[in-house]
Formats: C-alpha cells, structure tokens, sequence
C-alpha cells in the first residue's frame, strides 16, 4: 500500500468520546460495541440537526483512536467520534471539542474486507520500515465518507487512514 | 451454526499460553499483543470477541486464581503471594481478591471455601464460545416439586447410575414426566457432590421405595440451553460463571445447578437452571 503524505493545519472536531477497552463485553465490528455505540449516539444526535454551525463537510465522519499511557498497560483507548467545525464558538454545550495538531500525514485508502482486518500492524510493519518516515503523536484517525456503506457491506466500502508522520532523517 | 475463525482462536489460544506463563510477570496488554503479532487495538478487538473477556480482565481473573490456589495449598504469606502475582501492595492485591473471591486473603486462606477459580482457557473453550447462541435469561419460576433418587457422586458414571435406576423403578413415568438433573457441589474437599436424578410431579411415586422428594421455592433463576452432550457442559458452566456472570450484578448460588433435560429423538438437550444468590454483588 503506498499511502499519499498531505499536511494538515489543525483540525477542529466536535463530538463525542469513550475512554477504556472499546470492544469490552460486545462482538467486534458489531455496531454493539462502544465504537458502534458511540457513532449511533452522534449520528442520533446529530439526525435532527442536520450540521453543526461552523460545520464543515456535515456528511463526513472522523473516528480518532488516542493512545494514553494506560493503553500499553491495560488494553484502553479514547475513540472520538464527530465531525469538522471551522470554530469553537456557538457549538452545543453537549458536545466535546478535539483539537488535532498541525502534522504532515500519510494517507491511506482502505477497501472491502480489510477495514477490518488489523491494517495498522500491516502499515508499520510492512510500509513505514522503509518509508523513509516516522510515526508522529499519538493518535491516527480515519474518515467515514459517502463511500462508506456501513460495517454489513464492507465490500463495497472504503475508507481513509490519517497516520501523523514526520521526515524520519 | 456460525463459522469457527480458526485464525482468531489460534492466535488467541497462543496470546492465553503467552499469558498463563508469564501470570508472575510484568506483562502488559501491549506485550501480548506482541507476542501475537498484532496491533494492540486489534488484539483488544480479537481477543474481546474470541475469549469474552478483555485481556487485562483475563491476567487479572487468573492471576487471582493461582493466588488463591497458592495461599490454600502453601504455607506462604500473604504479602509474598501478591508480590510474586505483580499486585504492588497487600492493599492492592486484597482488594482485588476480594472483589473476585467474595473474601480477604486471610479468610480465604483459613476457610478452604468452594472453589470459584477461574480455569485457564482452552481452545475448546474459544471454540466453544465462538457457538454461542443466545446469552443466559433471568427468569422467575413458581414453587415446583422434584421425586427421585439421590446419590453421591463419587465416580463419573454415578450420574448416569442414578438414571438407569430411576428407569429401572419407574419405567412409564420417565417418559412422560419432565426429567430434572440437580447438582450440589460440596464445599469442603472431604465431602463428596451430590447428584439428584429425578422427574416434576406433585404426585407421590411410590412410598416403599428409595424416593427423596426436593422442593424448590418461588425464586429467580439463570436459565439458558446448553448446545451439545454432556462432555461440553463444562465449558458452557465456565462461562456462566466466570465470564458471563462478573460481567453482571447477579450473583449465582455456586453449589447447586439444575439441568432440565428433554429428550428430542435420540440426543438430550439440556437447560441449565441456577438460582440467583442475590441480585447484588457480593
């Protein structure tokens, strides 16, 4: 997979989060666990709504996975879920704002059966030893767009992967 | 039936053998999934759906249980025990205990209770799990009266003993009256388990021969059909016990389950019944 290196200015999200084992209890990939459960929850909040002010791109999906310093240890993570806003101001009280810094990123576009395959052992061990980059934060996100026609119909579905890098001299 | 991944199982079987070794070691969720060769995100994930439990969730359960098999079967101290099983501090490690045992180190090291040890996974288990159908329903069940024979089990035919006897006594009745297999687990070592083998009725079999009659009150109760004979029912109670169970505020009675068994052709299909302790945590 060779992916596209694109830079980013900050990117705004607002949204929701979930903090601790996202798969804990539910079957994987299964719109039952807390991934799927905190997607159904934006996307009932949003329905009524329509786009958020400020929004951007209203029918585009980002999924941030945060790794902290009990990821290694306990096996958590913080997902958020939302969508781009050019500002802060007049957003819902309701909502969480994400802040995801400046970066250069590779790009990749995932298809069908691999989006749920373990595609991030794949990248860092098969593309980024000889990418000539370094993985940067610690954070990587993907985005859910049109061509994403949900978790029953993987094949016809797509996805892009935003891993932070930098020039690894 | 579902299709068995037998990838994910032997991968999560080999990420349980890297676990149960290292139980003495400081090991992280990060290092199995290493020891797998998966992303650490997709280990949680796999792992979640093949074992049914989170990976910390299992290191923690086992290393508790070879805890407690040690303070039991040793005359090691306390403290010894939760340093050997990475648990930083007595405070740390009694905590944990007794939230997974229902007693301190101390009183369990005394009392030699029931065992509710948590059993390393096997990859019948994992395949076992990957079958499930349905999850366990709590449900209520009126008062109901059990007539049959009672009998110690000291060898693993005594059950099915226990049956052939009944039949033996009541031939007709056995075929039309629903079958009940009730199990009481002994709580000390020196006591042997007791398995009842009897048929639902209100009417007195007979009063010259050998029949004890069983009464179970109004009460809730765990209900869920076991898949498969006999030789599987242990895998199907482990996860009612050790994995469904914790994840739940319902405490099961731990010495006394009751099999409802029909008969569909020529194979036996059995529901399990365990009446609920109480509905808070221990």
């Amino acid at each position: 997979m060779t992916p596209q290196i694109i830079k980013r200015e900050a990117i705004l999200l607002c949204g929701f989060s979930f903090y601790g084992d996202p798969f804990s209890s539910h079957d994987p990939w299964s719109q039952e666990n807390e991934i799927g459960r905190l997607w159904k929850r934006f996307g009932q909040y949003m329905h009524p709504i329509g786009s958020l002010p400020n929004g951007i791109n209203p029918g585009t999906g980002y999924e941030v996975c945060i790794t902290t310093k009990e990821t290694e240890q306990l096996g958590h993570f913080e997902v958020f879920v939302g969508t781009e806003v050019s500002t802060v101001q007049n957003l819902p009280v309701d909502l969480l704002v994400k802040v995801l810094p400046p970066s250069a990123y590779a790009v990749f576009t995932i298809k069908g059966e691999t989006i749920a395959s373990d595609w991030t052992f794949e990248l860092d061990q098969s593309w980024l030893p000889a990418s000539g980059f370094k993985r940067m934060g610690n954070y990587t996100f993907q985005i859910y767009d049109h061509r994403f026609k949900g978790m029953d119909q993987l094949t016809e579905s797509a996805i892009d992967v935003y891993i932070p890098v930098a020039a690894d001299r | 039936m579902k299709p068995v991944n037998e990838h994910n199982i032997r991968s999560m079987v080999m990420a349980i053998d890297f676990i149960e070794t290292h139980l003495k070691d400081p090991i992280t969720v990060g290092d199995m999934a290493d020891a797998v060769a998966y992303s650490i995100f997709h280990f949680c994930r796999i792992f979640n759906a093949t074992v049914h439990h989170t990976p910390y969730d299992y290191l923690m359960r086992r290393r508790l249980t070879e805890a407690a098999k040690e303070l039991t079967t040793t005359s090691r101290k306390v403290i010894e025990v939760a340093l050997d099983y990475q648990f930083n501090s007595p405070e740390v490690f009694s905590r944990a205990f007794k939230r997974f045992l229902g007693q301190s180190p101390l009183q369990w090291k005394k009392a030699e209770a029931a065992d509710q040890y948590m059993p390393k996974l096997t990859e019948r288990h994992l395949i076992h799990r990957s079958q499930l159908k349905g999850i366990p329903e709590l449900v209520s069940r009126q008062p109901f009266v059990l007539q049959g024979l009672m009998a110690p089990i000291l060898n693993t035919s005594d059950m099915d003993e226990a049956w052939a006897t009944l039949h033996h006594l009541f031939p007709s009745l056995i075929e039309h009256l629903p079958s009940w297999g009730v199990y009481w687990k002994s709580r000390m070592p020196s006591v042997s388990d007791y398995y009842f083998a009897g048929v639902e009725t209100n009417e007195p079999l007979a009063s010259d021969l050998p029949v004890s009659t069983k009464s179970f009150p109004y009460t809730r109760y765990l209900k869920w059909q076991h898949y498969g004979d006999r030789s599987t029912l242990p895998l199907s109670l482990d996860y009612v016990y050790h994995t469904w169970q914790p994840k739940t505020d319902i405490q099961l009675t731990p010495n006394l389950r009751m099999e409802e068994i029909s008969t569909d052709g020529n194979s036996d299909t059995l529901m399990l019944w365990i009446p609920v302790q109480s509905p808070s945590k221990r």
